[in-house]
């Protein structure tokens, strides 16, 4: 207690530094906040797909104009596996017992998913955690702000996850955000799901489209948006040479391509 | 008559007035606190005490370490590979047994290298082709910047714990193991400093701003230049 408290007294706050990092004001709504200029809300994510795809989580980390945070929470094997085993054990005697073919089908379905993860911790020794998302569109002005909502609501739509807006919740999810905050309990009984730690590392949430060697030339962009600006003359690395290849069908402007190409070089 | 019954009275009024005067106390006392609650400043919700070398202080006694991952292409893996590299990648974090957070938040591409190089050149040529087709990719660099479309994504891993004397030490060599596990599976990543801390907080709070203001953060006081001075 005593070492705690002549910590905090060691720290004084820093006023200048506060300054310079809070928003010019904070407005707490009951759908939505305003940070400063721009209009914020916080979505959580209530319910996941069955299964996932790789890389499932860079395209929910790559929605532009959002904050994201995604935080895990490992828990303890010994009981999680318990746990699972039991379930299974309950699902099995649904699967066995249930007249009706859509429960039998469900609680086989059930059974052989936990027996799957029950093998992965077990046998491979793989964390389990507490997996919780939170993201937030934020934008300056209303229709924008309403646009990246739907589309972050689409989006989720499209991987099959369920996101709810935090009514009422809006101070606590942003703390969720926040760097400077730790993980908010209260946000985390809502949305926190057990997931295995490797469809978290597999959804590759730090995995983004584009491309910048800060010099060179602009060239495009890929499928997701992201543009792409290449130096054909840097070297280092495994880039020893620069070769392209253009391809297209007729007429879509491989030679205007070549020569812009050209006679930017 | 008794004496001892209008004593007893007198107690147990006494008790009882004091009871109330002390449960109207409690009773202003909790509104207060939620009053001020109410009215906390955003400067009181942004919950920094101070950010020294690379170490955030929070208010609610923590520090905090940040890591920043540098994004890896996955379009161009293929199916085994992402196997692999999901396996290794869990394997090494399998080890990390405390609580993280991931943060993703956009930041707008820095093109002004690009633009001004396109200027030195076009400077350079007298070629009135190549003079137009750089202003064209000029315009439409600028144009994109303007537009806001044009952000990268930048990922964070942030961990923490309480604040305790010599904590720092422990929570940098986490932070040192944690993102040597992901520069081992081929994932570049930097542990934060000072500056990129502040910058990663106005990234959140100010967003608009972060990427042309610089991050100093100490008051000046501005004087005339040559007010002082003898000629």
């Amino acid at each position: 207690m005593i070492t705690k408290k002549t910590r905090l007294e060691e720290i004084p706050v820093n006023a200048a530094l506060l300054n310079a990092i809070t928003p010019m004001g904070l407005e707490l709504k009951r759908n939505g906040l305003v940070i400063g200029e721009n209009s914020g809300r916080v979505y959580g994510v209530v319910k996941y797909p069955q299964k996932v795809d790789y890389g499932w989580l860079s395209r929910i980390t790559n929605l532009p104009g959002t904050i994201v945070s995604i935080s895990f929470k490992p828990i303890d094997n010994g009981s999680f596996i318990e746990s699972l085993s039991r379930s299974v054990i309950q699902n099995r005697g649904t699967a066995e017992s249930a007249r009706d073919p859509l429960t039998q089908k469900r609680a086989e379905r059930a059974a052989l998913d936990g027996e799957r993860i029950m093998v992965q911790v077990d046998q491979h020794g793989e964390t389990v955690g507490l997996l919780s998302i939170a993201i937030m569109p934020v934008s300056r002005d209303d229709s924008a702000f309403q646009k990246v909502c739907r589309k972050t609501e689409s989006t989720f739509a499209m991987l099959k996850c369920k996101i709810r807006n935090l009514s009422n919740l809006q101070r606590e999810g942003f703390k969720q955000l926040s760097p400077f905050y730790a993980t908010n309990e209260q946000i985390e009984e809502i949305i926190q799901r057990i997931m295995p730690l490797s469809t978290f590392v597999g959804g590759f949430p730090f995995a983004s489209s584009g491309y910048n060697d800060g010099t060179g030339y602009y060239f495009g962009r890929d499928a997701s948006g992201g543009l792409i600006i290449i130096d054909t003359w840097k070297r280092g690395g495994d880039r020893t040479n620069t070769n392209m290849v253009i391809m297209g069908v007729a007429g879509v402007g491989k030679s205007t391509a070549v020569k812009h190409i050209a006679r930017n070089a | 008559m008794n004496p001892i019954i209008p004593i007893v009275t007198i107690i147990i009024t006494l008790l009882g007035g004091g009871g109330f005067l002390f449960y109207m106390k409690m009773g202003k006392k909790t509104s207060k606190t939620s009053d001020s609650k109410e009215q906390q400043t955003a400067n009181e919700f942004v919950n920094v005490r101070d950010i020294r070398d690379r170490y955030l202080y929070t208010r609610d006694n923590k520090v905090m370490m940040y890591i920043k991952i540098n994004p890896i292409a996955i379009d161009l893996l293929s199916e085994r590979e992402k196997k692999i590299l999901t396996k290794q990648l869990t394997a090494e974090l399998s080890a990390e047994q405390k609580p993280f957070k991931f943060l993703a938040v956009s930041r707008p591409v820095d093109i002004s290298p690009l633009i001004s190089e396109y200027s030195q050149l076009m400077a350079g040529t007298s070629n009135q082709k190549q003079k137009e087709l750089l202003r064209n990719e000029m315009f439409v660099m600028s144009n994109y910047a303007l537009s806001g479309d044009v952000v990268e994504r930048q990922f964070y891993i942030m961990i923490w714990e309480r604040c305790e004397e010599g904590i720092e030490r422990e929570l940098s060599k986490r932070c040192c193991e944690l993102s040597s596990r992901f520069e081992g599976c081929g994932i570049p990543c930097e542990i934060l400093n000072q500056q990129d801390i502040v910058r990663l907080c106005n990234l959140v709070n100010n967003p608009a701003y972060s990427h042309i203001e610089d991050t100093g953060f100490d008051a000046a006081i501005p004087l005339l230049a040559n007010l002082n001075s003898e000629d």
